[in-house]
């Protein structure tokens, strides 16, 4: 019995310091691991137009990937000192839990279910479900799709979910020919194959620029009225990161909001308002309560731009592209995103 | 292939002409297969290279042209055959490939078979493990930046390299006398092959990080690596116990007989054999895992067919997708025509009489 406690306590002992221990390696931001390591590992994808793919020379492009930048200068001070990891859509949330990477930047939808495994931080896009048919077969409205073939995507639920709804409100069977790809199912559109093709509202205007050999023989339309908001995404108990990651997306806003560009960002820190000026590193202590520099938001502005910026450069006009900026808009224009106050 | 067709040679000296017009049967065939090649093959070259698009390597080509768009390829050869490498290195993997594929060419003539190989492997692999991640002298390169065609090689020969000496030692496990090695033996084998290669992969890539804590796991690329590993080697020991099956009883009892031990009389007698009757079976086990490494594609890994769709990306270009998968279809028929060509060599040679 005597000798059976002693068992008993020895394991409690070691339980708890190993508990000791976890708990331990818990609390270390991952803010202090990115210093240390003087790299930011964030997610890839496996190529999505846009918004995260490497390029020819291996170089990340798109608006996920610029905002992963974004961070990286915050911390680090330099826009380089970001690691993209490939990630498919399944392993993107066991990729955060594990710390694989430190930042989810990749179409990811911010849901109830996920927020509980993972930790989102803020909506950086509003995305839609939008329909292209051809004009010639004369679909512009939801209620000519019924029994027509639509090709998509499989696995997107909420894809799916905005279908549902479109069949629902209108009693009509559409049929539905599933890809593992969004770009097989585009290509196999384009190729004739389907009646219509249905995809993400950002990703719309550009297939029909890039990929129909007559691109006015296409039109879109939304799918209902679903709204998808794909944000960035952190290891849950990490509020340290979780601050850097929502303010330096606040930064790229409000920097936008004020009409602080990469060109003019110098002379808005030196002649700018008050606010503006502290900002961009006029106060020293600006940036103390994150562990960041002080001149971290000017840096992010410089090296990465503000959210229009990062906008036109990955999905604007002048790319093939061609996004239809709808929510993405500021409030002031009719859109959802707003800065939230520096007080 | 050679065999086949150096044998029909033999078998039929009579010319092209009195072959393909020699009986009414052959007549009907050969009008048959004309009129198919007179009606597919001048669209075909319409399409390959008349009207295809080539130089300048730039989207605008393409649009203007009719037919296959070669210039995407060309533009994105890179891409596809590095990944998401970094570009300044791409010398690097380009080095391994040449490497890999000159060991394996050093290794098919049967004079290179000794002890000296195993050391030209072990010296081999460990050059392209240091080229491709760096360290001493060269700039680091984590794995998961690795891609493209040297992914599909190392997986490949890696998890056939290792998985080969493995499957040998299961096979031969799985027929000992002692209970317990022939249970763990059937176990590992009959548990592996339950399970299909993409759930095992499942498990690598995405279970075991939730499992284990992450400074003693191993990164993406070598859990992918050391999956594909267990599953060649469980294949590759069902052929080579096929093959032990195979050996009369009596070359056991002679070689016994003659004092030699057990390492001997495997190495020596019942192996050589073993592996002569299934190299058909062999090959085909093999040939199916060179393809198989394209199944890493769905955990993230960038092989030739992950580089070749996220090439496809692009925005800037209309998506030719024929013609990548086409450029890919090309790499993995070399790869898998040429080793099916060397297992015919060996078997070439083990029908040989012995001197």
């Amino acid at each position: 019995m005597r000798k059976f406690s002693h068992t008993a306590s020895l394991a409690l002992v070691l339980a708890a310091s190993l508990a000791g221990c976890s708990g331990g390696t818990k609390k270390e931001s991952l803010v202090d691991k990115i210093k240390a390591r003087d790299q930011l590992i964030c997610s890839g994808s496996q190529g999505i137009p846009g918004l995260s793919r490497p390029d020819e020379k291996g170089v990340w492009r798109g608006f996920d990937s610029d905002v992963c930048r974004a961070i990286a200068v915050a911390i680090l001070g330099d826009a380089q000192k970001v690691r993209f990891v490939p990630l498919n859509a399944a392993q993107r949330l066991p990729a955060v839990q594990t710390g694989e990477i430190d930042i989810l930047s990749r179409t990811s939808t911010l849901t109830f279910t996920r927020d509980m495994a993972i930790r989102f931080v803020a909506t950086t896009l509003y995305d839609g479900d939008v329909v292209i048919t051809r004009k010639a077969e004369n679909i512009d409205e939801p209620k000519k799709l019924a029994g027509r073939t639509i090709c998509m995507q499989g696995g997107g639920s909420l894809v799916e979910g905005a279908l549902d709804e479109l069949e629902a409100a209108n009693d009509f069977k559409m049929k539905r020919v599933y890809f593992d790809s969004t770009i097989t199912a585009r290509d196999t559109y384009f190729a004739g194959r389907c009646d219509a093709y249905v995809t993400d509202g950002l990703a719309a205007q550009g297939n029909i620029a890039t990929v129909a050999e007559n691109p006015a023989e296409h039109t879109t339309m939304y799918a209902g009225d679903a709204i998808e908001p794909n944000g960035i995404a952190i290891r849950r108990g990490d509020d340290k990161l979780f601050d850097v990651a929502r303010w330096t997306f606040n930064v790229l806003i409000w920097a936008e909001k004020n009409e602080i560009t990469q060109a003019n960002v110098d002379d808005k820190a030196k002649n700018g308002d008050e606010v503006t000026k502290r900002i961009l590193g006029g106060d020293p202590s600006f940036g103390r309560s994150m562990g960041l520099d002080p001149k971290w938001a000017y840096n992010v502005i410089k090296q990465v731009g503000n959210y229009g910026e990062i906008w036109d450069r990955n999905l604007g006009e002048k790319t093939p592209i061609k996004a239809d900026r709808r929510f993405n808009k500021l409030y002031t224009n009719g859109g959802l995103m707003f800065p939230l106050p520096w007080d | 292939m050679i065999s086949t067709s150096s044998l029909s040679r033999k078998m039929n000296p009579l010319p092209f002409l009195a072959r393909s017009f020699g009986s009414p049967i052959n007549i009907l065939i050969t009008v048959v297969f004309a009129g198919i090649l007179f009606f597919a093959l001048p669209p075909l070259v319409r399409w390959a290279i008349t009207d295809a698009a080539f130089f300048p390597a730039i989207p605008e080509t393409c649009k203007s042209a009719s037919g296959a768009c070669w210039s995407f390829v060309i533009a994105k050869h890179s891409q596809i055959l590095f990944g998401i490498y970094p570009d300044g290195e791409r010398w690097r993997p380009l080095l391994v490939c040449a490497l890999l594929i000159g060991m394996l060419i050093y290794s098919v003539r049967p004079s290179a078979w000794s002890k000296r190989l195993a050391w030209v492997w072990a010296g081999g692999l460990g050059l392209s493990w240091w080229l491709m991640g760096g360290g001493i002298g060269l700039a680091n390169v984590e794995s998961d930046l690795w891609g493209g065609l040297p992914v599909t090689l190392i997986l490949t020969v890696v998890a056939i390299g290792l998985g080969f000496p493995t499957a040998i030692l299961l096979a031969l496990a799985r027929r000992s006398k002692l209970p317990v090695i022939r249970l763990l033996a059937t176990l590992f084998i009959e548990m592996t092959r339950a399970l299909p290669l993409l759930s095992i992969l499942f498990i690598a890539s995405i279970m075991l990080p939730l499992m284990l804590p992450e400074e003693i796991l191993p990164d993406k690329f070598f859990r992918a690596l050391i999956a594909l590993y267990l599953f060649a080697s469980a294949y590759l020991s069902e052929v080579i116990r096929g093959g032990l099956q195979a050996i009369p009883k009596g070359q056991f009892e002679a070689g016994e007989a003659i004092g030699l031990s057990f390492a001997q009389l495997q190495a020596k007698i019942i192996l050589p054999q073993a592996i002569n009757v299934v190299i058909p079976a062999l090959t085909n086990t093999i040939i199916v895992m060179i393809k198989n490494t394209s199944l890493v594609l769905v955990v993230g890994l960038f092989d030739l067919i992950s580089s070749g769709k996220a090439a496809l990306a692009d925005p800037e270009w209309s998506s030719p997708s024929i013609e990548t998968y086409l450029f890919i279809t090309l790499i993995y028929f070399i790869l898998c025509f040429g080793f099916s060509r060397f297992a015919d060599r060996m078997e070439q040679r083990a029908k040989a009489p012995v001197k």
